[in-house]
């Protein structure tokens, strides 16, 4: 028997152009929570793919248990006993939570599904590892966490050992989240082993014994936390000493900016109100965060406030200017940049090249055009200095497809493109989503940069570290409403995720003072 | 700048360039297409009529009328698949499938026979002119009130399309029946135009001996460039742009999709109706025959659009290319085959165009395998 329960040996795998995994060597043992750390594009995914035998490498070898075998698809990697939980959940939604579990391994009788042998090893094995689940209720009515559960009863149901999980808090509450490492806990406890796949260093710390971290395809060093600091790790994740608190500098608040009132907007076809009645203030040099869980109204309230989707009621007030029932371009052109949360969908037209990408708002404007003519040159002049500026990676300077360039990078193209608009309000939409600590360390200046020259910012984020880190105050909202005013020196991480899960709430007058 | 474009592309060097990957792939879809379309020939009618007549598709039938005259023609029969081609293809950069070009069509054609035969008396050698001016202007109309349709009342495309080509065909039966200057009762057709009313020949019937070929290629290729022009430099050509490639990215930046999708439309629809009128006001002694069927030109831009990858450079290639097909199932006839085989092949070609994508990925992989090593 090998001291390792799995070992990938020296795997290299190449893409035109560029080595995702260079000679990369992981060895995991038996009961251990192993930490894969790395920036975007380091190739952790690359890795874990080449596990779950979504690729094949180059060269390397892969070991379970001491023995070499050949994974060449995922079913290869479940008869190892290899399962992953994916970001994106990979569940059928109006499905209960027992049809999810056994779909592709049902339990038949005579040709008919049964699934009361699947219900009583469901049972057992919730009771086992302590996990809450409703195994009869459809996956569409249930909470994230919950579904994350299903996730994992997915695996243990198909007796997986080697349990891989890849960015599994990005989509929780801190409450879930300590909930979820107390699952990884339990499984650890009951023998599986765990691969941690995670950009967040205090949950590494946390609950990982082991870790290695990548950077550029390479392994940089193979380490036990146990000693190890958040600076340490990120400064081997990235390179280079990183900030991971930004250093806010004093600034005096403004007058206000953008005063909404009574802001109600409406929900998807046939829904409910997703914003009701809302109001607050947004004032010059500062940055104002709405937190909350993901679907309680802040994507309608962005889109009320940016007219992507029209107002049920109430104004928006820059000074005396009342954009509610204002287009998009007069919004855009006058007062606000944004950010948006879905950069594919709406922040760039993937298929255009960065500096296409650049004019989005202003190619009709008289820096880029003339008489309905387009300068190209100048706007790709403009985009090669942006590119400069914010240290845009791409491989054919303003020229560059978007489509083809990191998530990251993409980000950063939108990034320079609403912060040098020089609007005087900023809607920042998960500005940092799915990025690493460098890109958000960049990000987070620039936001802050702006603060300083006294624009507003409001910023929409489900990253509980980054509300308390920048915000200068924290509006909680809760199915469509605003629920707690919150101070970022007086709160704390447990008082906050009581106000986002609707267990604790103010009752103030609209919100704005 | 340049430098660094080269240092991108990766081995392969130019065989692997994005254009030489498209191009290939469709050269591949079309030898297919004509594989096939010989298959069928053998078939029908026998190795003794079929590969002769199948030669004379690959030919062109320049063999059978001689250079002059078969390249005339292609010219000739070009020019209509080229306009509705442009139209379908400009469309479809932004987004909007367009299958109402055999409607914009026909009222361009109406709209020429109408300026050509009642304006004559009064505007002389000018009269084609104004011909093509007013069959741009019932394009337009036709192609806004349909775009109108889909971008505001969102309506569908399809339904619409069809709709207003009904709408177009029994309309122009109707206005030509009522007319005595264009139609005497108890006749199928139209009278002819009057020689004014006539695109100007250039010499092209010297050069081109035995064909109706005329300026109507030069004003649609001329119109191509202008598109293309259109799509790269220009605001509106951003926004179409932006709006085809991602609708909601277009509204996030404050474009008026509706609008754009309604002038996109217009536009498509003048680009279809100049195909109406380069081709009726083209040679001497057109007819246009009433009846219930839509005209095959407008239909044939599809195929030439997306042979064409809806680029209006491209789409030139295109209609050329089909043209010359179809010239070559005319010769087709004096070997007793019907023309329709023609239409057959030119569909098989497109049908596999849709396998453009698997037929590029090969490509790839073979240019990758042939390179392997020498990067």
């Amino acid at each position: 028997m090998s001291e390792y329960v799995f070992e990938m040996k020296n795997i290299t795998k190449k893409f035109p152009g560029i080595t995702a995994n260079d000679d990369i060597t992981l060895q995991v043992r038996k009961q251990d929570v192993y930490a894969l750390l790395g920036e975007n594009g380091a190739g952790k995914s690359t890795l874990m793919n080449v596990l779950f035998g979504l690729y094949q490498p180059e060269s390397g070898e892969i070991l379970i248990n001491g023995e070499h075998v050949k994974i060449r698809n995922p079913g290869d990697a479940n008869a190892y006993g290899i399962g992953m939980v994916h970001q994106h959940f990979k569940l059928v939604h109006n499905f209960t939570a027992l049809q999810n579990i056994v779909l592709g391994v049902e339990t038949t009788k005579r040709g008919m599904l049964d699934l009361g042998k699947a219900r009583e090893k469901l049972i057992e094995l919730t009771n086992r590892y302590q996990l809450k689940v409703d195994l009869d209720m459809p996956v569409e009515d249930m909470t994230v966490g919950m579904q994350q559960r299903v996730e994992i009863l997915k695996m243990l149901y198909r007796e997986n050992d080697i349990l891989i999980f890849d960015e599994p808090t990005a989509v929780l509450t801190p409450q879930e989240t300590e909930e979820l490492m107390k699952s990884i806990e339990g499984l650890v406890a009951e023998g599986k082993s765990i691969v941690f796949i995670s950009h967040k260093l205090n949950e590494i710390i946390r609950i990982a014994n082991r870790c290695t971290v990548l950077r550029r395809g390479k392994v940089v060093g193979a380490v036990d936390i146990e000693g190890m600091t958040k600076e340490q790790l990120s400064e081997m994740m990235v390179g280079r000493k990183i900030m991971l608190k930004p250093e806010k500098a004093d600034v005096k608040r403004g007058e206000v900016l953008m005063s909404v009132r009574g802001l109600t907007v409406g929900g998807a076809k046939g829904h409910e109100n997703s914003v009701k009645d809302v109001s607050f203030d947004l004032h010059a040099g500062e940055i104002l965060c709405v937190a909350g869980i993901d679907g309680n109204g802040q994507t309608e309230l962005v889109y009320g406030l940016t007219g992507l989707r029209g107002v049920g009621g109430g104004s928006i007030l820059f000074g005396n200017d009342d954009v509610s029932g204002a287009d998009i371009r007069y919004r855009n052109a006058r007062h606000i940049s944004h950010i948006p949360e879905d950069r594919h969908k709406h922040g760039l037209v993937l298929d255009y090249s960065i500096y296409e990408n650049m004019i989005l708002q202003t190619y009709f404007e008289k820096t880029v055009s003339h008489n309905g003519l387009i300068d190209n040159r100048k706007a790709f002049k403009y985009a090669e200095e942006m590119i400069e500026r914010y240290d845009i990676r791409c491989a054919q300077g303003a020229g560059t497809v978007t489509r083809g360039m990191s998530g990251g990078n993409q980000q950063k193209v939108i990034v320079a493109r609403e912060i040098e608009r020089h609007s005087s309000v900023l809607i920042a939409v998960q500005p940092t989503r799915g990025m690493d600590v460098g890109a958000i360390e960049f990000i987070h200046k620039q936001l802050l940069r702006m603060r300083e020259e006294g624009r507003g910012i409001l910023l929409i984020s489900l990253e509980l570290e980054e509300v308390m880190n920048i915000s200068d105050r924290i509006l909680v909202m809760y199915e469509g409403e605003f629920v707690g005013e919150l101070y970022p020196d007086k709160t704390n991480f447990q008082e906050l995720g009581l106000y986002m899960a609707g267990a604790k709430r103010d009752v103030f007058a609209g919100g704005a003072h | 700048m340049k430098k660094k474009e080269n240092r991108a592309v990766k081995a392969g060097g130019i065989w692997a360039s994005p254009f030489m990957t498209t191009f290939i792939a469709k050269i591949v879809t079309i030898i297919i297409g004509l594989m096939i379309g010989l298959i069928l020939l053998l078939f029908t009618s026998g190795t003794e009529v079929a590969i002769p007549a199948f030669k004379t598709i690959i030919t062109g039938s320049f063999g059978l009328v001689g250079f002059r005259t078969g390249m005339g023609r292609m010219l000739y029969y070009a020019v209509p698949i080229l306009m509705t081609g442009l139209s379908v293809g400009f469309a479809l950069r932004t987004g909007v499938f367009n299958i109402g070009a055999p409607g914009q069509f026909l009222m361009g054609l109406y709209a020429g026979l109408f300026a050509g035969i009642h304006f004559a008396p009064a505007l002389g050698g000018a009269t084609w002119v104004a011909a093509i001016i007013a069959g741009a202007l019932a394009g337009g109309v036709w192609g806004l009130i349909q775009g109108m349709l889909q971008a505001y009342k969102k309506m569908n495309a399809i339904i619409c399309g069809i709709m207003m080509n009904y709408v177009a065909l029994y309309l122009v039966n109707m206005l030509i029946r009522a007319d005595r200057a264009l139609y005497f009762g108890g006749r199928s057709y139209t009278n002819s135009l009057p020689g004014d009313a006539l695109l100007p020949r250039l010499g092209m019937n010297n050069i081109f001996t035995g064909s109706a070929a005329n300026s109507g290629i030069i004003i649609g290729i001329a119109v191509c460039v202008a598109a293309y022009f259109i799509l790269k430099k220009t605001t509106l050509g951003y926004e179409l742009k932006a709006t085809g490639l991602n609708r909601e990215a277009a509204r996030y930046a404050g474009i008026k999709v509706e609008r754009v999708v309604a002038v996109s439309m217009m536009i498509s629809g003048v680009f279809a109706a100049l195909g109406g009128v380069l081709y009726h006001n083209g040679a001497m002694g057109q007819k246009y025959t009433l009846g219930d069927a839509l005209r095959p030109e407008g239909f044939t831009g599809i195929p030439v659009a997306l042979l064409g990858s809806n680029h209006p450079i491209a789409i030139i290639f295109s209609a050329l290319f089909i043209s010359y097909l179809q010239v070559g199932g005319l010769g087709m006839q004096s070997f007793g085959i019907e023309s329709e085989i023609v239409t057959v092949i030119t569909s098989i070609t497109i049908f596999f165009c849709s396998f453009n994508v698997l037929f590029q990925k090969l490509y790839i992989r073979l240019i990758d395998k042939l390179f392997e090593g020498r990067a």
